[in-house]
C-alpha cells in the first residue's frame, strides 16, 4: 500500500468516526465505524512510522495495542480536566492520527528519490 | 519531527542488510531455521500429504465441531444449571465437540498443517468456550462485571473522576479502562455499557491468543511450539479475569508490551558461568544475537512502549508491579537491550501512585501494607477453606487447584527438557517467575493467587510446548500428539470445573436483571438497598447514589440477629429513617451461592424469604421465580445516610 493509500485510510475512518459521534445512532450503523476507529486508527500512523517488518499480524496488533493505549490516555486525560465528551475525545483521536499520518506522509515524500530533471 | 539524514537512512540500511546477512548465514540456531519446517503446506511442496494434514480434513472436523457446538447450545437447559454450574447443564455434545477440536488441532500442530487451520481452531475453541455463555445466557455473567458497568454509567454521567467516591473509589484513581470503554458507549450512542460488555471473553481471549502468538514469535521459531502454547494457554486459563473489567485489558497491554520488548529490544544471552557448569549441555550456547530487529527505531519503538506503559500504569493497580518485575528480571538476567525500560516502568508506577492515585493510596495505606512481605498467609489467604463448601464446590475447588499443579509440572518438565537439549530460555523462565512478587505485594482481596497463575500461565504454556517439541527436530512421531492429546485432556477436564464450576451464582437470569433493574429505575437518591450477597446485577446504574448493606458481610452479632429474627432485624433496617427509601433484595444467585460456599448456613436466604413473604409488614416490591424485592412501610426521611456503604 503507498503512503497515500494509508493517508487516506486515516482520512476517511476518521471521518466516518466523526460522523458516527455525532450520529450515536446508538447501533451497529455507529458501533462498527467507531469500533474500527478506536481500536486501529489513532496508534496506525506511528507503528508505521517504527515497524519495517513484514509480519502483518505483528503490525496491526501493534497498531491496535498502542491504539487502544492512545485512547484510554486520551479518554482519562479529559477525565482528569473535566473536558470530557464523546465528540472531545473522538476530536482529539483524530487530530493524533492525522499527525502521525502527516509525519509520515513527510518522511515519505524526503525519502522519495529526486525527479529526474533535479538529478540531471 | 525531521527527516532522517542520508546517513541515518544509510546506517539503518546497513543495520537491514546485516540482519538478512545473518540469518542466510548463520548456522541453524537452537530453533533451527525459522518458521518454515521441511514439508511445511505453506511452501507448497508436497503433493501427498498425510490425511492429518490435508485443509479437507480439517476443514470436516472444524465443521463438525461448529455443528455440535450448535447443537449442544440449542439442547443446553439452563434451568439444569447446579451444583457443577454450567457443566452440570451443558449437553454431551458440547464436550465431543470439545475433544474434536482437540484431537484435530494437536494432529494438525504435529502434521504441520497450515497456519490458517489451525489459527481457526483456536479461533473456534474461543467461540464454543467463552461465547456459550454469552449465547445461553443473554445476561451479563459475573456481578463485578456490573459493577463495572455501573463505573462507566457513573462517568458517562458525570463526566469527570471523582477520587473521594465512596462507591468503588479504586477505579477513581485508575479510570483509563474506564474512560476508553465511555468513550465507545457514549460515541456509538448506547444508553449504557451492558449493550456489548458481556462480549468481553471472547473478544480479550482473541486478543489474548494473537498477542501470545507475537511474544512466542521472539522466543521460539518453531510453529509448532507456537500454536500448541496457544493452546494450552487457552485451554489451562480457568481464572475469568477476560471479562468486562480493567485487568482483562491491561492484561492485553501486557502480553504486548512483552512481546514488544522481546521481539524488539532485547537478545538471547548466554547462560550464566554456573548453569553452564552444572549443566554440561548448556556449555556449547553462547550469546545469541538478538532476533531480527523489525524496527527501524529503537527510540520510537521505547516511545511505543511508553503509551503502553502509561495505560498499564494508571489503568489498574496490580499490572504494572509485574511488568515492572518482569522488565526488571529481563534486564538482570541481560534480556534487555535497552535497559532504562524497567526504570521508566517503575517510574511511571510510583510517579502514578503519588499523584493521580494519591487519594486512594494514601487513605489505603494501612491495608495496603497489611499483607505486604506475609507471603506464606497471602498464599493461604486465597485458597478457599474446603471444610466449609459443598461436596460438588470441593471438587471444582480441587479440580482447579489440580490443574494448576499438573501445568506447573509440565512446566518444569518443559524447562529440564529444554536444558537437555542445550537451550537457556532466560527470558521465558523469569517471566514465567516473576508474578511471583504478587504474592509478596498482598493478598488483594484472595485473588493475589489467580493473578500469579494468570500472568505465569504464557509461559508455563511456552515450555509445556517445548515439552513435546523441545528442538526442531523432536516431537515429530505418532507419541508426540498422543501424549499431547493426554495431557491436554487433563487440563481441559481441570479447566471445564474450574471455569464454569461456579456458574450458578456468576449466571443470573433474566428475571435477577428485571428484579434489580426495578430497584435501580424507581430507588430515590439516599436508598438503602440490603442484599444477601453481591452476587447478583448490582451497581450498574446510578450507582453512587445509594448505600448498601450486604448480610453476609455483616458483623457476626448482625448476622446472627437477622438469622434468628428476621422479621425484627430486617424490619428494623428497612425502617431506617436515615434513608428515603429501603429496599430487600434476594435472588436465585445469592441463594446458590450461600448454599454451595457459606459463610451464611446453607438455606438461611431461602428461609429469610419465606419467613418475609409470609409476615404482612413486608411489602412485595417484585417478586418472580428467580428473586424477590421488600420494602416496609417507613417514616418520611429526616438526613442524609450514615450507614457506610459497603460496595
Amino acid at each position: 500500500m503507498t503512503e497515500d493509500r494509508w493517508v487516506q485510510l486515516v482520512g476517511v475512518s476518521s471521518a466516518l468516526a466523526l460522523l458516527a459521534t455525532i450520529a450515536a445512532t446508538g447501533d451497529a450503523l455507529s458501533f462498527v465505524p467507531l469500533l474500527w476507529f478506536l481500536a486501529v486508527i489513532p496508534g496506525l500512523p506511528y507503528v508505521r512510522l517504527v515497524r519495517n517488518d513484514h509480519d502483518a499480524i505483528a503490525f496491526w496488533l501493534t497498531a491496535g495495542a498502542l491504539s487502544v493505549a492512545i485512547d484510554a490516555l486520551v479518554a482519562e486525560t479529559l477525565l482528569y480536566v473535566h473536558e470530557f465528551s464523546a465528540i472531545a475525545v473522538v476530536s482529539a483521536l483524530v487530530i493524533i492520527a492525522w499527525a502521525g499520518a502527516a509525519v509520515g506522509r513527510l518522511r515519505a515524500s524526503d525519502d522519495a528519490p529526486a525527479p529526474p530533471a533535479r538529478r540531471a | 519531527m525531521t527527516a532522517p539524514s542520508t546517513s541515518d537512512v544509510d546506517a539503518a540500511q546497513g543495520r537491514l542488510y546485516q540482519v538478512f546477512a545473518a540469518r542466510r548465514t548463520a548456522p541453524p540456531t537452537v530453533e533451527g531455521p525459522p518458521d518454515v519446517a521441511p514439508g511445511d503446506p505453506d511452501d507448497g511442496a508436497p503433493e501427498r500429504r498425510p490425511w492429518s494434514s490435508r485443509p479437507a480434513f480439517h476443514g470436516v472436523l472444524l465443521l463438525l465441531a461448529l455443528v455440535l457446538w450448535l447443537w449442544s447450545l440449542s439442547a443446553t437447559d439452563l434451568a439444569d444449571i447446579g451444583d457443577y454450574g454450567l457443566l452440570s447443564a451443558l449437553h454431551a455434545t458440547f464436550f465431543v465437540a470439545l475433544g474434536v477440536l482437540t484431537v484435530g488441532f494437536l494432529l494438525g500442530v504435529r502434521r504441520e498443517a497450515p497456519s490458517w487451520l489451525l489459527a481457526a481452531y483456536l479461533v473456534v475453541f474461543i467461540a464454543i468456550v467463552h461465547a456459550s455463555p454469552v449465547v445461553l445466557y443473554g445476561t451479563l455473567r459475573y456481578a463485578w462485571a456490573w459493577k463495572h458497568v455501573g463505573v462507566v454509567d457513573y462517568f458517562m454521567r458525570t463526566h469527570t473522576v471523582n477520587p473521594h467516591l465512596s462507591f468503588l473509589p479504586v477505579y477513581q484513581s485508575w479510570p483509563g479502562f474506564f474512560g476508553l470503554a465511555t468513550s465507545l458507549t457514549e460515541a456509538v450512542g448506547f444508553k449504557s455499557a451492558l449493550s456489548f460488555a458481556a462480549w468481553s471473553p471472547p473478544v480479550f481471549e482473541l486478543l489474548n491468543v494473537l498477542a501470545l502468538w507475537f511474544l512466542f514469535g521472539a522466543l521460539t521459531d518453531d510453529r509448532r511450539v507456537r500454536f500448541t502454547a496457544c493452546w494450552f494457554f487457552l485451554i489451562a486459563n480457568w481464572v475469568g479475569q477476560d471479562y468486562f473489567a480493567p485487568q482483562a485489558f491491561v492484561y492485553f497491554l501486557y502480553l504486548m508490551s512483552i512481546g514488544i520488548v522481546l521481539n524488539s529490544l532485547s537478545k538471547r544471552p548466554a547462560a550464566p558461568r554456573l548453569a553452564r557448569k552444572l549443566v554440561p549441555t548448556l556449555r556449547s550456547t553462547a550469546a545469541k544475537a538478538a532476533p531480527a530487529a523489525v524496527t527501524s527505531s529503537t527510540l520510537g519503538t521505547v516511545a511505543i512502549l511508553a503509551v503502553m506503559f502509561a495505560v498499564v500504569a494508571t489503568s489498574h493497580p496490580l499490572t504494572p508491579i509485574v511488568l515492572t518485575a518482569a522488565l526488571v528480571g529481563l534486564a538482570v538476567f541481560g534480556v534487555l537491550r535497552v535497559r532504562a525500560l524497567p526504570v521508566i516502568m517503575g517510574v511511571m508506577t510510583v510517579g502514578w501512585l503519588l499523584t493521580g492515585a494519591r487519594t486512594y493510596y494514601f487513605a489505603n495505606t494501612t491495608s495496603i501494607f497489611k499483607s505486604f512481605g506475609s507471603f506464606s498467609s497471602n498464599l493461604s489467604s486465597n485458597l478457599v477453606q474446603l471444610s466449609h463448601v459443598t461436596h460438588s464446590q470441593q471438587v471444582v475447588a480441587q479440580m482447579g487447584r489440580l490443574q494448576v499443579g499438573l501445568v506447573a509440572l509440565l512446566a518444569v518438565g518443559g524447562i529440564l527438557r529444554r536444558l537437555r537439549h542445550g537451550n537457556w530460555d532466560a527470558a521465558a523462565a523469569v517471566l514465567l517467575v516473576c508474578p511471583i512478587v504478587i504474592l509478596v505485594g498482598g493478598n488483594y482481596d484472595g485473588e493475589a493467587l489467580f493473578r500469579v497463575f494468570l500472568f505465569a500461565l504464557p509461559f508455563a504454556a511456552l515450555f509445556t510446548a517445548h515439552l513435546l517439541f523441545p528442538s526442531r527436530e523432536a516431537g515429530r512421531g505418532w507419541i508426540t500428539p498422543v501424549l499431547a492429546i493426554a495431557m491436554s485432556g487433563l487440563v481441559l477436564v481441570g479447566f471445564l470445573f474450574a471455569y464454569y464450576g461456579k456458574d450458578a451464582w456468576s449466571y443470573f437470569t433474566h428475571r435477577e436483571v428485571s428484579a434489580a433493574e426495578a430497584v435501580y429505575d424507581h430507588a430515590p437518591p439516599h436508598t438503602l438497598i440490603v442484599e444477601g450477597t453481591h452476587d447478583y446485577p448490582n451497581q450498574f446504574r446510578d450507582a453512587e447514589r445509594f448505600t448498601y448493606t450486604t448480610i453476609e458481610n455483616e458483623p457476626k452479632q448482625s448476622i446472627d440477629s437477622v438469622l434468628h429474627h428476621p422479621v425484627a432485624t430486617l424490619g428494623e433496617w428497612l425502617a431506617d429513617p436515615r434513608y428515603r427509601q429501603a429496599y430487600l433484595i434476594i435472588t436465585r444467585a445469592q441463594k446458590e451461592q450461600i448454599d454451595a460456599i457459606g459463610p451464611l448456613p446453607r438455606g438461611s436466604l431461602s428461609r429469610i424469604e419465606r419467613v418475609l413473604l409470609a409476615h404482612p409488614r413486608f411489602k412485595v416490591v417484585v417478586h418472580n421465580r428467580d428473586a424477590v424485592v421488600f420494602r416496609v412501610d417507613r417514616p418520611v426521611a429526616t438526613a442524609g445516610p450514615k450507614r457506610q456503604a459497603t460496595g
